[in-house]
């Protein structure tokens, strides 16, 4: 299409970089054809580059597949795929979505200085409750997140769960809603794939009292919970 | 009955100037780097437009030779070549199996070769042919087609590529996938994925502007992707040169120019993204063979030399083009109902089995009539 090599060859000129993820980067980008959306913006992701820096990544190609798969009112809408030939760059168009929650929260945190509406709060919370409950329906998808919204069993090493890692998150994020602040802000420990994280299951410990394997029976059958007893016991 | 007969393919063949993956014009000057997208500016090299009929050229060509339809003694064929199969003691006793063969591939091991003649109508990234089909299958999902369609409007059809020929082909290129597969220790639904994604590929893409183990190569590297299931990219470089060279890669080096793997792989890469951007992305294949087992144990069928055929019935069916004309349970039912018939079984005493299935009487006919064709 087109606007979408547009997009891709002016994209440092004319656009601006909103965001960064692990694997992707992502732009805003004024659009002049109304054939593409609605919006006068798109968002577009480009993909970081695989290891290999050849091929195009498993996750890009997931992610892909997942997105042609979704049409819903509550998850953002794909709308075109380009690959620039020339260097093998991997371009995802989005519709743009104006807010994101992280930026109404810091919104009312910063310039209001007070709490959420309850009926915002509500709302906000129903559209992405909606949202994954179609994901979890339809597509079989859990939707794993960041260390402050990860679920303890997550973070004891579980290498198979279930959908329910997604209503942890959105149970802390509930809490966010209410008090503006993460409810467990650990500090992510980054040195191996799998790695321990003492101080985020601290944070919830606090709030929420030690696991014990009576309160949690499945507990003994969890990585690191087997490794790592002593100190989880020691932090008490 | 015996569904396993010697059957010998007549030859099949194109000839290398179609772009074998290793054929001479791709080495005319190992000096010069290929740029990254010299995939998409490659004409068709393929015919003269006046030609009489299918590989008629005035100048000498290589060909592929391969008896791409020969069914073989399952127990004679070494085991890191046997199809992987659903096992119930009884029936591998007293059947046989079909086997995918071995590809056979006439390469030149001169680098100066002459190509065919260009095609009057060739364009820079594809014959007029290729193009004009591609628009066809715009649509996002995989839209399912009649055999007639398919029969009809392939793009291979405008490149003097029969019916019966394109048949062969797939059938090959199939055999080649199992093959590779199975060196890499893939499990058989990423095999039979990237088949059907091959079939995706040439109804939108003639047969003589690309070549089909180039194309099988990268759909078993996407697909395995895709699923979960990542193969580092050289070896399956490394693999699927040994099946097609029938020589140990560490020989092919002998053969080849020097940058020759480097060059495949470059090759390799842009045929994964040829197949992306033909395919619109749509990666997503559903198999019949969990609607055929959910099924089957509902009515009690569960390990039942009735499942394990109509399993490999399915498993046959992937050489055909049926994925691409039914939707997985209506393959299941003509595999279990093709299988019930061999076996002498009368499924209607089943209640409501082909509702179970969601299938028709129509549906069920055409289904095991194309299975039947593949024995």
């Amino acid at each position: 299409m087109n606007d979408t090599n547009r997009w891709t060859t002016t994209l440092d000129i004319w656009s601006s970089k909103i965001g960064e993820g692990t694997y992707d980067l992502i732009f805003l980008v004024r659009t002049e054809s109304p054939a593409v959306t609605h919006s006068k913006f798109v968002g577009i992701k480009k993909f970081k580059q695989s290891k290999d820096g050849n091929d195009i990544s498993p996750t890009a190609i997931r992610e892909i597949m997942l997105l042609k798969k979704i049409t819903h009112e509550n998850v953002v809408k794909l709308i075109n795929i380009h690959i620039n030939h020339v260097n093998m760059s991997l371009y995802l168009a989005f519709n743009y979505v104006e807010h994101n929650l992280y930026e109404i929260i810091r919104h009312h945190m910063d310039k209001l200085n007070h709490s959420i509406n309850q009926y915002t709060i509500k709302s906000l919370l129903w559209q992405l409750l909606n949202g994954l409950s179609y994901l979890h329906r339809d597509t079989n998808m859990q939707v794993v997140v960041t260390i402050w919204y990860r679920a303890p069993e997550l973070l004891l090493g579980a290498k198979h769960y279930t959908s329910v890692v997604d209503m942890w998150a959105v149970g802390c994020i509930f809490a966010q809603f209410l008090t503006l602040k993460p409810l467990f802000q650990g500090v992510e420990v980054k040195a191996t794939s799998n790695p321990f994280q003492l101080d985020k299951l601290d944070k919830i410990f606090k709030i929420l009292d030690h696991l014990t394997l009576e309160k949690w029976s499945s507990l003994a059958s969890l990585p690191h919970w087997q490794q790592d007893v002593r100190h989880i016991q020691g932090h008490k | 009955m015996s569904f396993v007969r010697n059957y010998q393919a007549e030859d099949c063949s194109l000839h290398s100037g179609y772009w074998s993956t290793f054929d001479g014009n791709n080495f005319g000057n190992s000096n010069r780097k290929r740029s990254r997208n010299n995939y998409y500016n490659r004409n068709c090299n393929i015919y003269n437009d006046n030609r009489t009929k299918f590989g008629d050229h005035g100048c000498n060509f290589n060909f592929y030779t391969a008896d791409h339809a020969n069914y073989v003694r399952y127990d004679a064929v070494p085991s890191s070549l046997k199809r992987r199969k659903y096992s119930v003691p009884a029936w591998q006793e007293s059947q046989q199996y079909y086997v995918p063969p071995m590809v056979h591939d006439n390469i030149p091991s001169s680098y100066n070769f002459q190509g065919p003649p260009t095609r009057s109508d060739g364009d820079a990234s594809t014959s007029a042919s290729c193009k004009r089909d591609c628009s066809i299958f715009e649509d996002d999902k995989p839209v399912f087609m009649s055999r007639d369609e398919i029969d009809r409007h392939s793009p291979s059809r405008k490149d003097g590529i029969d019916v019966h020929h394109e048949t062969h082909l797939r059938y090959s290129y199939c055999a080649f996938l199992q093959n590779l597969g199975m060196r890499l220790e893939l499990p058989q639904n990423i095999i039979g994925t990237a088949m059907v994604l091959c079939h995706r590929f040439f109804v939108r893409q003639s047969h003589a502007c690309h070549d089909r183990f180039l194309i099988a190569t990268a759909a078993l590297f996407l697909t395995a992707k895709s699923e979960e299931a990542p193969r580092p990219l050289n070896n399956i470089l490394r693999t699927s040169s040994e099946i097609l060279h029938k020589q140990d890669f560490a020989l092919l080096s002998y053969r080849f120019p020097v940058d020759w793997f480097e060059q495949y792989r470059e090759r390799v890469l842009e045929a994964e993204q040829l197949i992306l951007t033909t395919l619109n992305f749509e990666l997503n294949v559903q198999h019949p063979y969990v609607p055929l087992t959910s099924v089957l144990n509902k009515l009690g069928l569960s390990k039942t030399v009735l499942v394990n055929l109509a399993l490999n019935l399915v498993s046959e069916g992937l050489r055909s083009s049926l994925w691409l004309q039914f939707k997985p349970h209506h393959i299941a039912a003509g595999a279990a109902y093709l299988a019930a018939k061999f076996l002498n079984m009368d499924l209607a005493a089943y209640q409501n089995i082909w509702q179970e299935f969601q299938t028709t009487p129509s549906i069920l006919q055409a289904v095991s009539q194309q299975l039947m064709e593949l024995f």
